[in-house]
């Protein structure tokens, strides 16, 4: 199953798919891709399932492109508390997934997760056990920028 | 070996120790890894202990605290408590008393200890009789063993002692060549009144005392390495199948320290068990990773990214067999005051609400607490 049929197939965000990278609005000039055409839409999971859970910490966006699915966190990396927000965010949305997106797990051979900054990144978040915690997480960043065509 | 229980040793009140295929000790200085770790030697070795002692002119008078002062080394033949130390090993009791009695005399285990870089002396392993009585026997048995292996021959053809072709596989020998000794050789001269090893680069000789700290500290572990790892296709030595390094890392740049990951994978694969005590993160850091490189089923490929390895049929059996067949645990010998605790910190999870374990024995707590302390510098100047 392919990024376009998972999502359509998913009652809870399948109205929120939009075209490229339009549901990152403002924060798609933070995603460089080579080849537009090859998008295959994105979701604003954290806005799509406001109202649905409200006081849970939603993670933001997720993406198509080329084969790959990009789980996108757009969240301040100012100082190392953070770490443990994006991380709850990461729990939650696995948590999401498997209960009401299982057509997404099932894509998450083909999944990475990236944190990308807004502000400037402290230094120390890439160190000692905050970069520890990070990469048990399979968690890529904190990043200014995501270019989608260098993720390993 | 499977496991050993032990209470009331010296400063440690208590541990139960369950060994994986590599098990790791950290611990702060003087929280009893070391007496562990001989204690360990005496369980397995007991026979061919007294056999050596004997052959060297020993005579403990049938006193188990002789034989624990010749054993252990002056000051530490009172750790063993007759009253109160209990030691099982897999569920059997042991005591020095009985160990005193066997008559097995085979070695299971090499123990490379943290005071190896005495056992050379002018450039030539002393004898077993060239130290004190009152020194540690581990001491004396692995400068004795380093001292037979030259006596054996090594280095005393044309051939350098390191690198040399046969020894060792050759990613390891380019990995330590380029890490440890530059383009400088390990050689035998025997050009003076004694022979003496000596490092030669560019054509010129250096004797054992210019050597830098880490090549010094190194070497005897490599010639202890010659020993475990015989030329040819002999993969190990029969009667051996546990080697024990104290803190390895002594001395070395995080890129030598490297290399030495490359050689305790490589004794593993050989099919020994490997004990390691360190105060390195960087030693950790290769188990953490290949902990969960294992649980994320992502193969082979990250071990040899990871350690630097090209594709080939030895990286591709080395990695494998370390990431299939083999487990690591990892216990920390926490000081508090003059008590020792020992607790289990294997999974070395970073997220582990329990800092000893998330923390690493406290080998990773300073660069974490300066992490933190930069963040809230940084937080305040912002505001």
């Amino acid at each position: 199953m392919n990024f376009t049929d998972a999502v359509q197939d998913i009652p809870e965000i399948t109205q929120c798919l939009k075209n490229g990278l339009q549901a990152l609005g403002g924060n798609s000039n933070k995603v460089t891709v080579r080849e537009t055409r090859h998008l295959k839409g994105s979701v604003d999971i954290d806005i799509c399932l406001l109202n649905r859970y409200p006081n849970k910490p939603r993670w933001d966006y997720v993406f198509g492109y080329k084969d790959r699915v990009y789980y996108v966190e757009v969240h301040p990396a100012d100082n190392t508390r953070k770490v443990r927000e994006v991380t709850a965010k990461l729990q939650w949305l696995k948590q999401w997934r498997e209960l009401s997106a299982k057509n997404l797990e099932g894509l998450e051979s083909q999944s990475t997760y990236h944190w990308i900054s807004t502000g400037k990144t402290a230094s120390s978040i890439k160190r000692g056990k905050y970069l520890q915690i990070l990469a048990q997480n399979g968690i890529r960043g904190p990043d200014s920028v995501l270019n989608a065509d260098t993720v390993p | 070996m499977k496991n050993l229980k032990l209470t009331s040793l010296g400063q440690i009140p208590e541990a139960d120790i369950t060994f994986g295929d590599m098990t790791v000790f950290v611990g702060e200085q003087a929280s009893g890894k070391s007496i562990l770790l001989q204690l360990m030697k005496l369980i397995l070795d007991a026979g061919d202990i007294t056999q050596t002692l004997k052959k060297h002119g020993f005579d403990w008078q049938k006193k188990t605290e002789n034989f624990l002062f010749l054993y252990l080394g002056e000051g530490m033949e009172t750790i063993w408590n007759e009253n109160e130390t209990k030691v099982t090993v897999d569920n059997a009791d042991f005591t020095p008393q009985k160990a005193l009695s066997k008559r097995k005399k085979t070695e299971n285990l090499f123990l490379i200890p943290a005071h190896r870089v005495v056992t050379l002396k002018d450039g030539w392993p002393r004898a077993f009789t060239d130290y004190a009585m009152s020194d540690p026997y581990v001491v004396k048995e692995f400068s004795e063993q380093l001292r037979l292996l030259m006596e054996a021959g090594l280095g005393s053809g044309e051939r350098a002692i390191f690198p040399q072709e046969g020894r060792m596989n050759k990613t390891l020998r380019d990995a330590i060549a380029r890490s440890i000794y530059g383009d400088a050789e390990i050689r035998l001269d025997r050009s003076g009144l004694r022979k003496r090893i000596v490092l030669n680069v560019a054509d010129t000789q250096l004797p054992f005392m210019t050597w830098s700290t880490g090549q010094r500290e190194f070497t005897p572990l490599l010639l202890g390495m010659y020993w475990l790892m015989p030329s040819g296709k002999t993969q190990k030595k029969d009667n051996i199948n546990w080697v024990i390094i104290e803190e390895p890392e002594m001395g070395l740049h995080p890129q030598a320290i490297s290399a030495l990951l490359l050689v305790f994978l490589e004794l593993l694969r050989r099919g020994y068990k490997v004990i390691v005590s360190t105060h390195s993160a960087q030693i950790l850091e290769l188990i953490w990773a290949i902990r969960f490189i294992t649980k994320s089923n992502s193969g082979p490929t990250r071990l040899r990214q990871l350690l630097n390895l090209k594709a080939g049929t030895y990286s591709k059996n080395l990695t494998e067999t370390i990431l299939n067949e083999k487990t690591f645990k990892t216990y920390y010998f926490s000081r508090q005051e003059s008590v020792v605790s020992v607790k289990d910190i294997s999974t070395l999870d970073a997220e582990d609400p329990d800092e000893a374990v998330s923390d690493w024995g406290g080998l990773t707590l300073f660069s974490t607490k300066a992490a933190d302390v930069v963040t809230e510098a940084v937080w305040e100047s912002d505001l």
